[in-house]
């Protein structure tokens, strides 16, 4: 599957993880300055190998069966926590990494009752099914809006990302797939939190 | 009383994050002991411990995997293998895969054996089953149904799945009784089970597992193929404690605990001069580096020959900077005389000194190594606050072992990875540096016990 446009997709979900206020503190150590020590909030990104067991976990698939994507890809996943380390291609290789498992994940999904082969896909059940699977969201829980609006958009092919893919005709499980790395690679997942 | 003291102390420097829901402690304690994301369903079960303060069940749970907490280990295999690997490579790399010194570390950690005897005890963690030549035989099913010990050990769903291989296998619970056989359907092919015949391979027949080396002694296979297929290594039929001898060294003196792993060997002894061990050793053990040993006061009688006392052509580099970390270095390596690795081995020598100790003769007056004692120097001046043991002094690298394992920094470089490791953060505050004095105190009175060391650290900074 093209990667391209969930790369799209994942640049606003930057905005998905509440940010937290920096922590601020004013002293005039002695000078008659005023200092700022600013405590800054603690995120950290998921390493290679917290990264590849979380997939298994959430995907329940095997990682062994990704041994030779997962290898390939090792030295460009994130090799610690620092988030300031953080470059595109770190998450070009966990969205390449979360499409391998996600392709096998909805094919094996929708055989087991997500609709067979997603023709005709209800966007709402699938949305539903993947957020149940992969995120811990409450009925009611507003925390994820963002990201349920981005993966709405790619379940009904807002903005035609996969040409000639008509939702409910043709493509659905393309979509599917699409939508499972938009959560697997979303900050929700790839953070450690 | 020490013990009340102790937990009070702790309970005050823990953050129970009283901003924070129970849920959301939950799935901190989760993301912090394993690295991966909890399921909802998880965090159900987990909010109700923390909820009522049941914090340390909580994180047995997670680690252990028990009341219906799943993650394949995901402790030992991600948090644990994370924190460890770099000390069993001379580049610090994660990224090395699983050996015999990190599966070892993993073991004790997993068995809660008394992590301060770990540097010298006789032990390391392989995978135990039966090997294809000798104590295994596979059969048709037809051939299979004909032997009747086999049939009365299969399951009522496996005698019906016919067309596969039954495997025959001596009990490995019982593995000098030949007329003790079990019998295993496996999912092999006969194509499969021919080739692992030919490697002679281990089978593990509880899990229907091969691992396709049963040889530690001179390859990494046996390692890797447990990592390849992402074996769960909480499980003991996966990781089991077992004997150096003959499976890594022929010499029950060349066993020292994770000095005389493979993998050690293969980092630190391999070339160089042997002083690798030792330098590597107070790194990773003492979170002492070379450069913060440095210590210009210590006489330099054990200095070797190789060691050029006017770099440069003048001695003041060398009064001033080399002999700083050659002087307890020197004195040190002589545990590691006999030792040397080579066409994948760790050799072991008794009695006779390594050539390369030796070699490169810059300064002829310089120590001859002779045999393998070794002498701490560094038990006066700076470093005495590293608050070393009683021994000072010994032959071998099992009595080098002990020594640093008997140093209170040991103790406290061991409770500064693992907070580093499941807080997060690079110790650096006054609070960091007070909770992890408190971890370490916590630590010792538990006999040394490192999942409890992880707990501690783990709920320490679950509120944060």
């Amino acid at each position: 599957m093209k990667i391209a446009p969930f790369l799209i997709l994942l640049l606003p979900l930057a905005s998905c993880v509440s940010t937290q206020a920096p922590d601020v503190n004013e002293s005039s150590a002695g000078t008659g300055q005023k200092v700022q020590t600013v405590t800054v909030p603690m995120v950290r990104v998921k390493n290679y190998n917290q990264y590849n067991m979380t997939l298994e976990k959430l995907t329940g698939l095997g990682r062994a069966n990704y041994n030779v994507l997962f290898e390939s890809l090792k030295g460009s996943l994130p090799a610690d926590n620092e988030i300031e380390g953080l470059t595109g291609f770190n998450l070009i290789a966990m969205t390449r990494l979360a499409d391998a498992y996600c392709t096998d994940f909805i094919n094996r999904e929708a055989s087991l009752g997500l609709n067979g082969d997603l023709n005709p896909m209800i966007v709402a059940d699938v949305r539903d099914f993947l957020f149940s699977r992969f995120l811990d969201a409450e009925p009611g829980d507003r925390s994820f809006d963002s990201l349920r609006i981005e993966v709405d958009n790619v379940l009904s092919n807002q903005g035609g990302l996969f040409p000639g893919v008509v939702p409910g005709l043709n493509g659905s499980k393309t979509l599917a797939v699409a939508a499972c790395v938009t959560i697997l690679a979303s900050p929700y997942i790839t953070l450690l939190e | 009383m020490k013990s009340l003291i102790l937990l009070l102390a702790l309970v005050a420097t823990t953050s129970y994050g009283q901003d924070k829901t129970p849920r959301q402690l939950a799935r901190k304690l989760y993301v912090s002991l394993t690295g991966v994301t909890p399921t909802a369903a998880e965090l159900d079960m987990l909010m109700v411990k923390v909820s009522s303060l049941n914090t340390q069940s909580a994180a047995l749970d997670i680690i252990d995997q028990r009341n219906g907490i799943k993650n394949n280990g995901a402790f030992y295999s991600v948090t644990v293998k994370d924190m460890v690997t770099p000390w069993t490579n001379k580049a610090k790399t994660t990224l090395a895969p699983l050996n015999d010194m990190s599966a070892t570390i993993i073991g004790w950690i997993r068995d809660e054996r008394q992590f301060n005897q770990i540097l010298y005890v006789d032990s390391v963690y392989k995978a135990t089953g039966v090997t294809f030549k000798g104590e295994l035989t596979y059969l048709t099913k037809a051939q299979a149904d004909s032997n009747t010990f086999c049939i009365r050990d299969l399951t009522s769903t496996e005698k019906v799945n016919a067309g596969a291989y039954r495997i025959v296998h001596n009990n490995p619970l019982n593995p000098n009784d030949i007329s003790d056989k079990k019998c295993r359907l496996t999912k092999f092919t006969k194509a499969q089970l021919d080739d692992y015949f030919n490697i002679n391979a281990l089978y593990l027949p509880a899990l229907d597992v091969v691992v396709r080396s049963n040889l530690i002694i001179s390859s990494n296979e046996h390692y890797e193929s447990i990592s390849d297929q992402g074996l769960d290594l909480s499980d003991p039929r996966v990781l089991a404690h077992t004997s150096q001898e003959m499976k890594i060294h022929q010499y029950p003196a060349a066993i020292s605990g994770l000095l005389s792993t493979r993998a050690y060997g293969v980092a630190y002894l391999y070339a160089g001069t042997n002083r690798a061990p030792v330098a590597f050793a107070m790194e990773h053990f003492l979170c002492r580096s070379m450069e913060s040993l440095n210590d210009t006061t210590i006489p330099d009688y054990r200095n070797r020959r190789d060691v050029d006392r006017s770099p440069g052509g003048t001695s003041e580099i060398y009064k001033n900077r080399c002999v700083g970390c050659h002087a307890g270095l020197d004195a040190l390596s002589g545990a590691f005389a006999y030792y040397d690795y080579a066409n994948g081995k760790v050799i072991y020598s008794p009695g006779n000194v390594s050539s390369k100790m030796n070699h490169n003769v810059t300064f002829n007056e310089g120590f001859v190594t002779q045999s393998n004692s070794w002498i701490n120097l560094w038990v006066e001046g700076q470093n005495a606050s590293l608050k070393w043991g009683p021994v000072t002094s010994g032959e071998g690298v099992k009595s080098l072992g002990m020594m640093l394992s008997q140093t209170e920094a040991f103790h406290s470089c061991m409770a500064t990875q693992v907070y580093e490791k499941v807080c997060l953060r690079h110790a650096k505050s006054d609070q960091d540096k007070f909770r992890i004095s408190q971890l370490t105190e916590a630590y010792k009175l538990s006999n040394f016990n490192m999942k409890n060391l992880f707990i501690n650290a783990a709920i320490m900074c679950m509120g944060d």
